[in-house]
């Protein structure tokens, strides 16, 4: 849900710019009805930019495919919008560009103008997908950890018990402590016997 | 087959529910922004923006906005679609079309924009005419959702997709308490003071309660024909964003 707010709030941002500065009419009237896509390449996310005369909408799912599909990894697609000598980002081996390339151009140098924080909103997109991901990876790996650790446990038990048979199992070592514990009782028993015949034959003993 | 159906917690018979419903957004229809505002604390906004985030519309699009009322959707919908695209506010409610259009119109927001007041279940609409349908917090007053989501169907284009936000089930059984707390002991006071209507409220918060929860929803649209359906619950499912693909032509 929170890429859906950043996205809103770059939109936002890049808006209130345009608003600002009447001169980017043009460029936009240029790629009215256009549509761009981006995907940050290591982090299978896409948005998307649709373009009108009056403003630029930025969503997370598109119906169809876009004019221009760009795919690349964060560090360069940050340096497509805040490098004025973008061309060679542009055209270098880790980006790859599906589509209108002259479109491209255009929807680069307009960025290029728009003076807004790019770093802060692309840190924002990347660090909450990064966090989901990281939050996602953790919960799916601490539930396979807690598998893994109880996996473990009935393994070794079995094999100790079963395999080598150098621990007993619970049921023979239960067994085995109430055969201690009779025996206990057994030898008790004999004991006292022992100790009142001691007492019987030293009694008589003395009588002689 | 039973002739009785649900108005809130009330069963009523099936023939008086639409004007049951017509005389509560009668009613609430010229505060109907600022209660929305008031009761989600301004969240309708962001489901909103999620809905218009996963219609997925693009320029040149012909969008119906179901239920539309003041037109928050539509209003974004328009913009987007461009001069070549066009967004249909449909509602069953003259007074909340007539709100939606004023808001609209007093905003710039013309010429691709368009007002009809229809009933979702029988949509006068050609077959497979539109790339998008939603209906947002409509589809609960709907007497008869079966034939909505069926008509619907048959109005998008092959490839079409249908948004429903609306109510739902909580995911989280601990609020469910504070959550019916809030929705009965509040809302409806709210109501009162905004609108001097408590009724009305009262109703809204007893349709929710009766509305079907996310996996009931699902099978419904299943049911009526739509593929690839999904749902994402939001707020932790005091509302669920269903989606659903049409995949044949008429």
């Amino acid at each position: 849900m929170q890429s859906v707010v950043v996205l809103a709030m770059l939109e936002q941002a890049i808006n209130a710019y345009l608003k600002a500065h009447s001169n980017y009419q043009q460029s936009l009237e240029q790629l009215n009805g256009k549509t761009l896509g981006l995907e940050i390449k290591g982090l299978a996310f896409r948005f998307y930019f649709i373009f009108t005369k009056e403003k630029i909408f930025l969503q997370s799912t598109l119906n169809e495919q876009p004019d221009l599909m760009i795919t690349a990894p964060p560090f360069s697609l940050l340096q497509l919008f805040t490098k004025k000598q973008a061309e060679a980002v542009l055209f270098s081996a880790e980006v790859e560009i599906k589509g209108d390339v002259i479109l491209a151009q255009q929807i680069k140098k307009l960025f290029n103008e728009v003076d807004i924080d790019w770093d802060y909103y692309l840190s924002l997109i990347v660090g909450d997908i990064v966090a989901n991901e990281s939050k996602r990876f953790v919960d799916n790996n601490i539930e396979r950890l807690k598998n893994f650790a109880t996996n473990l446990s009935n393994n070794i038990v079995e094999y100790i018990q079963e395999e080598k048979n150098i621990l007993p199992s619970k049921y023979r070592a239960e067994e085995f402590f109430k055969e201690v514990d009779a025996l206990r009782s057994e030898t008790d028993l004999l004991e006292m016997k022992i100790k009142r015949l001691e007492k019987k034959h030293g009694a008589t003993g003395s009588q002689k | 087959m039973t002739n009785k159906t649900d108005f809130g917690f009330k069963k009523i018979n099936i023939q008086e529910k639409a004007s049951l419903v017509r005389g509560v957004f009668d009613s609430v229809a010229n505060n109907y922004d600022i209660m929305n505002d008031l009761m989600s604390l301004g969240i309708h906004r962001i489901w909103k923006r999620i809905t218009i985030d996963q219609a997925g519309v693009k320029p040149s699009d012909r969008i119906l906005d179901l239920a539309g009322g003041t037109g928050d959707l539509a209003k974004q919908f328009a913009a987007r679609v461009g001069g070549q695209g066009e967004v249909i506010v449909a509602d069953i409610n003259h007074k909340m079309l007539l709100a939606g259009r004023e808001k609209l119109v007093s905003q710039g927001r013309v010429g691709n924009v368009y007002y009809v007041q229809a009933d979702a279940q029988n949509l006068a609409f050609p077959d497979n005419y539109f790339d998008c349908v939603t209906m947002a917090f409509g589809l609960r007053n709907v007497t008869n959702k079966a034939l909505a989501l069926q008509s619907i169907e048959r109005v998008l284009k092959p490839g079409g997709r249908l948004l429903i936000l609306e109510f739902s089930k909580l995911t989280v059984p601990l609020f469910q308490k504070i959550y019916d707390l809030y929705s009965f002991n509040v809302i409806p006071k709210i109501g009162r003071l905004v609108t001097g209507d408590e009724a009305s409220y009262q109703y809204l918060v007893e349709s929710i309660k009766m509305q079907p929860d996310q996996e009931t929803l699902k099978t419904m649209m299943l049911e009526a024909g739509f593929k690839a359906v999904t749902y994402k619950n939001l707020s932790g499912g005091v509302v669920a964003l269903h989606q659903g693909i049409k995949t044949r032509e008429n």
